[in-house]
């Protein structure tokens, strides 16, 4: 789990924040609430997670509630492992 | 594909409930939402009947044919990604077969398309029972539809959620509020809501679906227009060509003219580079490969270049250019409202910004090093 959090993080940080806001990220930071990821940037990383860790998404699964934080992604990501 | 604007298409221009009878007769031969068919089955031969669709309704001279039947896709995509219940699968087997039309409706009279200031709310009751409340404008296919995909804000928690309406529901009004020039038979309308405790089977998906199902709708809606503005400007400049070969003084016709030739060259090109561009796009797409910014490049370059192309052939064909048998003009008309549809182009310009901001982010330390040196 903690490595799935941090696979996700790195990829957060190095693809849509600067090097000022990726000091502030934390697995519980509010990723839509807060701004720091728009609806098309939960696109990208929709893609990043599915190929990264070899899962597939239901388009029913995306709500917020799965996205907003990078623990509840990472809670999603092990749940389609089996995990 | 002639055949099918033989058949499908020209025996009901100009008749009673045109738009129904073509897409009645589309859906027979199976020609409603093959773009979604193609990207999700990862079906090349199927893209490739999808761009030879659109290039075959750009030759039809029926102004919003083109916007009215890619509409009817995007709906069937999204349904097809967020069915649920019986009354979401009769929905999309009567859209794919033409039996009924959908309108996609999304912008707002007083805050256009932003999902943050929506104010179409809707909210859910201990029952279950939903109640939606706003008003819509600009909804293309609106006049005719009978299904409507609407995006709202659900209260408290302000979410996007996505629901299946029909024509005719308790509280649902559609108007005819605005005339357009361009895209008639899309007939675009004005839609209220006040529609209380409504079973839940018209949400599409899960509350909240929307704000995810929202961008990627969008995505195949954007890069259709791209390839439609496209494919619009290469069929306007072919008639151009066409008409001004046979045009001009007993010694020399229009198109023997350098400068003439000049325009005409440079136009081709500009669609030539637009048309790999967009096709390259889309097989992005199809290979599942993160291509946003490219959509986003294709919708804003091929709508601004399509203008511009159009433009120019109205005025290198003369009186011709605009009259109503010509097509050009009345293509004209069509493009510049996709310059504002499927998202303004400086609302993208906006979101393509970003990319920017990672180039400058990637440069910064480097350019100040060099600076201190």
């Amino acid at each position: 789990m903690e490595n799935t959090i941090n696979q996700i993080m790195e990829f957060i940080k190095e693809r849509f924040l600067t090097e000022e806001t990726a000091s502030k990220l934390t697995p519980d930071t509010l990723l839509l609430d807060d701004q720091i990821i728009d609806s098309s940037g939960i696109l990208v990383l929709i893609m990043f997670v599915e190929e990264t860790f070899n899962i597939q998404i239901d388009d029913v699964e995306l709500v917020p509630e799965s996205f907003n934080t990078i623990t509840a992604l990472a809670n999603l990501v092990e749940s389609k492992r089996g995990w | 594909m002639q055949e099918i604007i033989n058949k499908d298409i020209l025996p009901y221009i100009n008749k009673e409930n045109c738009m129904q009878s073509i897409f009645e007769a589309l859906g027979k031969d199976d020609l409603l939402g093959i773009s979604s068919r193609a990207y999700n089955r990862q079906d090349q031969e199927l893209l490739e009947k999808h761009k030879k669709m659109i290039k075959t309704l750009t030759k039809v001279n029926l102004s919003g044919l083109l916007v009215s039947y890619l509409s009817q896709g995007w709906i069937i995509e999204c349904l097809q990604r967020l069915k649920t219940n019986d009354y979401h699968e009769k929905a999309l087997e009567q859209l794919k077969s033409g039996e009924k039309i959908g309108a996609f409706s999304l912008t707002e009279p007083a805050n256009g398309s932003s999902y943050n200031s929506m104010q179409t709310t809707s909210t859910v009751d201990e029952e279950g029972r939903w109640t939606i409340s706003g008003a819509k404008n600009y909804t293309s296919n609106g006049g005719i539809a009978d299904y409507f995909l609407l995006a709202t804000r659900t209260v408290p928690d302000n979410s996007i959620s996505l629901f299946l309406l029909e024509r005719g529901m308790d509280g649902f009004k559609i108007e005819k509020k605005n005339s357009f020039l361009g895209n008639q038979v899309a007939e675009i309308s004005y839609l209220t809501f006040d529609c209380k405790q409504i079973s839940d089977k018209y949400l599409l998906g899960r509350k909240g679906n929307g704000l995810f199902m929202l961008p990627m709708c969008l995505k195949f809606e954007r890069i259709d227009l791209a390839l439609y503005a496209t494919l619009l400007a290469e069929t306007i400049l072919e008639d151009t060509i066409a008409f001004l070969s046979h045009r001009g003084s007993v010694e020399q016709r229009i198109l023997d003219y350098q400068v003439v030739r000049h325009k005409l060259v440079d136009m081709q090109s500009k669609i030539v580079m637009m048309k790999r561009f967009v096709e390259g796009t889309m097989n992005q797409i199809m290979a599942k490969k993160e291509c946003m910014q490219e959509i986003l490049i294709s919708k804003i370059n091929a709508t601004e270049m399509a203008q511009d192309v159009i433009l120019q052939c109205a005025k290198l064909c003369g009186g011709y250019g605009f009259t109503e048998e010509s097509h050009i003009i009345s293509s004209f008309n069509d493009i510049v409202g996709l310059t504002i549809g499927g998202g303004a182009n400086d609302v993208l310009r906006n979101a393509l910004y970003k990319y920017i901001e990672r180039v400058e982010k990637s440069i910064g330390g480097q350019r100040n090093n060099e600076c201190e040196l």
